[in-house]
């Protein structure tokens, strides 16, 4: 068969970034090799040093000459590159393509592994004695993160996945008949890409990415030390370089994750936050972990001590951002996260690595050749078993794989939970043998390093709920291997809870029950860590006279006793709130002790003051995010049909409805909805904000509420609400029918609280239209004490489709003979009779049946008489003859069907009035938050500054 | 090493609590038959959105109600409610791969309280569209 040659097709690109591809991969192998060679060289001139340095700063190339071409091909719109076509397309402003870089699987990987050649290129220069360690351990990491993007299939296994992928190379593309014609990039499908997911268009997102995979790439630093400590049986060596990266991967990923909080904020209209979603757990589990490990590595500067636990939690930080990448990119958790992607059939490959990583950490945790080599055999002899079993394992029916979890049916689990069992028992080994401390070293009980330490176990208790709530998924399929057991043990028992552990189907809540879930547990340990937070500077290493210890905190605590009863008693809060207020209570107490202790103890110096500002924005993110989603209000309110309707299943009052052109009351503002206007790709409903002016009603003036009239028994000024008025002061009566008849719909004008005053702001929420979907964003006033969010719950974003007249589609719907039918919000109908027409014109067939109905149009103001008829054949489809009502714009045909009377209505697009559905929430105190974010960055970069200044030497 | 045991026996009872709670609080995966045996429980169900139906929505009298149908994995279809208070979720007619979160009411309407929804795959949007050009 003859080459294709394909026309308009930009190849070289393509093959640039392979190249570079490639180069990274090599390089990265190569320097992990030459550094390794360069820690078993002992003198002084080490000769694997330049070559490995020279390695890497080939990586380097490759992996920038990656990046750079594949923003050529996204800046040039190469669709003939399935990467491009699948993030981009033309519409799309060229602002957001950063964020289509990290859209992609492949994207992100290169993100990551872009921010570990950084950190690369930094620890080549400052790592001294450590280098040969740590950057074999770094270029290994690389190594395993480029053969992500190699993208080649050894038979069925998917090896990465390759960015430069032509389109019409694609394996679901391969065959098809497009892909044999020369110029199949003038076809229609290849002129545009697919676009961006509409949530990803936004500020955040592109700087988001790029700042939370810093913080994820920053945990390989103290794990490479402390791997390197490992190797180097040089347990507490690696720790004072250690500690400013330590850190410094505390602040990055604590900005980053802060910055994903912003982002669902700002676009995802979470009406919140934090939602932990499994995607934000697995950023903030990693960060939790590192915490700690930070922490007990200032501990260790001090004493001496938890050895053992500085290269467990330091270790664990990056295991565990593995493991996160392994959660949401694997498509283990499926259908329980918004935002987890696709299963791309790298499950395996990701899980490797993760097992790799786990298996040599653990490895080195024990000292001890025999117990090395012992581990070291089980863990191949696991994996040879699996890879085995997967090789001859039979094929599944594809009806009966979608019911199996993914790896259930295999002996995948069963191994995993051995070799989960045989690191268990390695750490503790380790531990028992070679770290525990001798006996007489007991901590006194009020000291630093003690509560540091309880700090510490708090932190990982809480990942430890956070992974355990987040992995039930995965747990499913590590119990799946016990299913007979279990059984057996229902069967024998009777119990339910063997039944559904038999079963295996658990699923961690996803709808409000999600946030139970979590606070019942964070909540309390919040509560506990911020206490140890306020205390614990105030407690000296070692040992701390009690009566010293309590006359100097106890300003802080009275002082934050206070600040809570005030804000307690503002707040109005009930007993159930209590768990709360307690929470509150503690992170007052935290930002108060800490400022103190800064202000008397440290007296301001500058180089000290790190940690107390730290922890001071640390408690103040926390109370701001408690306080703000605890008091979020809803000011919009249900004002449409009867508001004795609403019920206990029917509790649908936070939105407003609200027609363009109409100004409403809500909150304490006035609101017009004044356009809506299509720019781009968004669809923004303007809606103005004015002051509320109080409103006086004069005596005998009447109203309109919820449908019914009253007339005002004296003059007075508008509350709030009407039911007040009229129930609690009696200032309204109701209206007798009569008396309603009297008065033209003028005089009943809708009772308001308020009128408008002046302007005060206009919010724009929107909607985005694009390719892969629409979606909401809403759109914010930011005051001082509080936000107001407002979010487009329902309007009309599709073009109404009109025909030659002007008419929209029909609408069609059974109708009652002598009732009211609703057309829209103002006008109705009332078909009075149903007559049969004596005599049809002569030239039709015969056999004809006609009927007519005359129906009555009104809006209140204005009555119009129409006759619809309507005319069939027996026991056939009736003939339908639109009539037009002049006055009203409408069309109007009725129908006989089996279930009564249809009638179909065709109202005018002039006659149309756009809708909007509103809400409006208000989150106090949520610049508390934000401003804490700043103070916790402001405190870290004090506090590395310091530390590094130490581990220089110079302080 | 008296406080440390202390502080190990707090440590162990606290996971033992964390993994009691989050099993008790957490929900079965089920199909809507199961479901249907497990009224008035809370529990979710995977399935795919019913194209052969129309979706009802009233903005007017209830903007978060959504009422559609769902066929889950055993080829059933049922009757959905869906409250959500960011009223109609977009791109339903579009989704694929739906999971619901509620209850199973008594007149076999499955009452969703939440509702995930995975847009078609990247592969089998393509196919698609690709396909309709030839």
């Amino acid at each position: 068969m003859q080459e294709i040659q394909y026309l308009n097709e930009h190849i070289w690109p393509g093959i640039l970034g392979n190249f570079f591809v490639v180069l990274s991969f090599i390089a990265a192998l190569f320097t992990a090799i030459t550094y390794f060679l360069a820690t078993r060289h002992e003198g002084i001139e080490n000769p694997w040093m330049k070559p490995a340095r020279i390695g890497f700063y080939a990586h380097a190339v490759g992996v920038f000459g990656v990046i750079g071409t594949l923003f050529y091909i996204l800046f040039n719109h190469l669709y003939e590159y399935k990467y491009a076509w699948d993030h981009l397309n033309n519409a799309m402003p060229m602002k957001y393509v950063f964020s289509c870089m990290w859209e992609g699987q492949e994207g992100s990987f290169l993100l990551w592994t872009f921010w570990h050649v950084v950190i690369g290129l930094f620890l080549l220069r400052t790592s001294k004695s450590w280098e040969p360690w740590v950057m074999s351990i770094l270029a290994l990491v690389q190594f395993f993160l480029a053969s992500m993007l190699i993208g080649t299939y050894f038979g069925e296994f998917q090896f990465g996945s390759n960015p430069f992928l032509l389109l019409r190379e694609h394996p679901m593309n391969i065959g098809l008949p497009w892909t044999l014609r020369a110029d199949y990039l003038s076809l229609q499908p290849f002129m545009d890409g697919k676009g961006l997911n509409p949530l990803l268009q936004n500020y955040w997102m592109t700087i988001h990415p790029p700042t939370l995979f810093l913080g994820f790439a920053s945990t390989i630093i103290p794990f490479a030390y402390a791997i390197a400590g490992l190797w180097r049986r040089d347990f507490q060596g690696w720790m004072k370089p250690a500690i400013p990266y330590a850190f410094f991967g505390v602040m990055i990923l604590g900005t980053g994750i802060l910055m994903g909080g912003a982002w669902a904020y700002e676009a995802l209209g979470f009406g919140g936050f934090w939602a932990w979603d499994p995607v934000e757990n697995a950023s903030l589990v990693p960060w939790l972990l590192l915490v700690a490990g930070a922490h007990l590595l200032v501990i260790n500067q001090r004493k001496g001590t938890s050895v053992y636990a500085s290269l467990l939690l330091n270790i664990s930080a990056f295991i565990f951002v593995l493991y996160s990448t392994f959660l949401t990119r694997s498509g283990v958790l499926g259908d329980s996260s918004v935002h987890s992607f696709v299963d791309s059939g790298i499950l395996a490959q990701l899980m490797v690595y993760l097992l790799f990583f786990t298996a040599w950490s653990t490895y080195l945790m024990v000292p001890n050749r025999r117990w090395q080599m012992g581990y070291a055999a089980l863990c191949g002899v696991l994996f040879l078993l699996a890879l085995g079993n997967l090789m001859t394992a039979p094929e599944v029916a594809a009806a009966e794989q979608e019911k199996l979890l993914p790896g259930e049916g295999t002996w995948v689990p069963v191994l995993t939970i051995l070799f989960l069992l045989a690191s268990f028992v390695m750490l503790i080994v380790g531990y028992r043998k070679y770290f525990r401390m001798p006996q007489e070293e007991e901590e006194e009980l009020w000291s630093r390093e003690f509560w540091m330490f309880i700090g510490a176990l708090i932190l990982i208790l809480s990942s430890v709920h956070i992974t355990v709530v987040t992995s039930v998924n995965v747990g499913n399929i590590l119990l799946a291997p016990f299913e007979g057991m279990f059984t057996s043990l229902h069967q024998s028992t009777g119990w339910e809870v063997f039944k559904r552990l038999a079963d295996h189907q658990f699923s961690a809540p996803a709808d409000k029950e999600r946030f139970d879930v979590y606070h019942r547990i964070q909540v309390p340990l919040a509560f506990l860590l911020f206490i140890i937070v306020a205390i614990g500077q105030f407690l000296k290493y070692k040992k701390t006279e009690f009566k010293k210890f309590a006359s100097s905190i106890s300003l802080a605590l009275f002082i934050s006793i206070g600040i809570t009863a005030l804000i307690g008693w503002a707040v109005e809060v009930e007993a159930a709130e209590l768990s709360l207020i307690l929470l509150v209570w503690s992170c007052v107490f935290a930002m108060v002790s800490n400022a103190d202790y800064a202000w008397r103890v440290i007296k301001g110096k500058f180089d000290l003051m790190g940690a107390s500002v730290a922890h001071l924005g640390f408690a103040m993110v926390i109370l701001g995010a408690v306080i703000s989603t605890w008091q979020s209000h809803f000011i919009s309110r249900n004002q449409r049909g009867n508001i004795s309707e609403l019920n206990e299943d029917f509790k649908n009052s936070e939105d407003m409805m609200i027609y363009m052109g109409d100004t409403l009351p809500m909150g304490e503002y006035f609101v017009h909805y004044k356009e809506k206007t299509k720019r781009a790709e968004r669809v923004y409903c303007t809606v103005e904000y004015f002051e509320k002016l109080p409103k006086t009603y004069t005596e005998g003036q009447y109203v309109q509420v919820f449908g019914q009239a009253f007339r005002a028994k004296k003059t007075h000024v508008a509350s709030e609400s009407f039911l007040a008025d009229a129930t609690e002061d009696s200032l309204w009566t109701e209206v007798t029918p009569a008396e309603v008849d009297a008065h033209t719909a003028e005089d009943l004008s809708l009772w308001t609280p308020g009128t408008p005053g002046e302007r005060l702001f206009v919010l724009e929420p929107s909607v985005l239209m694009s390719p892969k979907g629409n979606s909401r964003e809403p759109s914010t006033k930011h005051f001082l004490g509080h936000d107001l969010y407002t979010f487009i719950k329902h309007t009309d974003v599709e073009e109404k489709k009109a025909d030659e007249e002007g008419y929209l589609e029909p609408k069609s719907a059974i109708v009652d003979l002598q009732s009211d039918i609703r057309l829209t919000e103002i006008i109705s109908m009332r078909i009075d009779s149903l007559v049969e027409i004596d005599s049809l014109p002569e030239n039709l067939p015969e056999g004809l049946i006609g009927k007519k109905a005359f129906a009555i149009i009104t809006d209140g103001k204005r009555v119009e008489n129409v006759m619809i008829p309507m005319i069939w054949l027996q026991d056939s489809v009736p003939f339908t003859y639109p009539v037009e009502s002049k006055q009203f714009k409408m069309l109007f045909a009725l129908n006989q069907k089996p279930e009564g009377l249809e009638l179909t209505v065709q109202q005018h697009s002039s006659s149309e009035r756009d809708m909007l559905i509103l809400t409006a929430e208000v989150f106090p105190q949520i610049n508390v938050l934000w401003i804490g974010c700043l103070v916790m960055v402001i405190g870290t970069v004090m506090a590395i500054r310091h530390r590094y200044k130490i581990s220089k030497g110079k302080a | 090493m008296k406080k440390m045991h202390i502080v190990l026996i707090v440590l162990i009872a606290a996971v033992s609590a964390i993994l009691v709670s989050t099993y008790t609080k957490s929900v079965d995966s089920v199909t809507f038959a199961e479901a249907s045996a497990k009224a008035d429980k809370q529990v979710k169900v995977v399935g795919t959105f019913d194209k052969t139906n129309s979706v009802e929505y009233d903005a007017n009298t209830d903007a978060d109600l959504t009422k559609f149908y769902v066929i889950d994995s055993e080829g059933k279809a049922c009757y959905v409610h869906l409250r959500d208070k960011q009223g109609k979720p977009m791109g339903l007619e579009m989704s694929e791969n739906v999971t619901l979160e509620g209850k199973m009411g008594a007149d076999g309407v499955f009452y969703a309280s939440h509702m995930l929804m995975k847009c078609p795959s990247k592969y089998n949007d393509q196919k698609h569209s690709l396909s309709a050009e030839n």
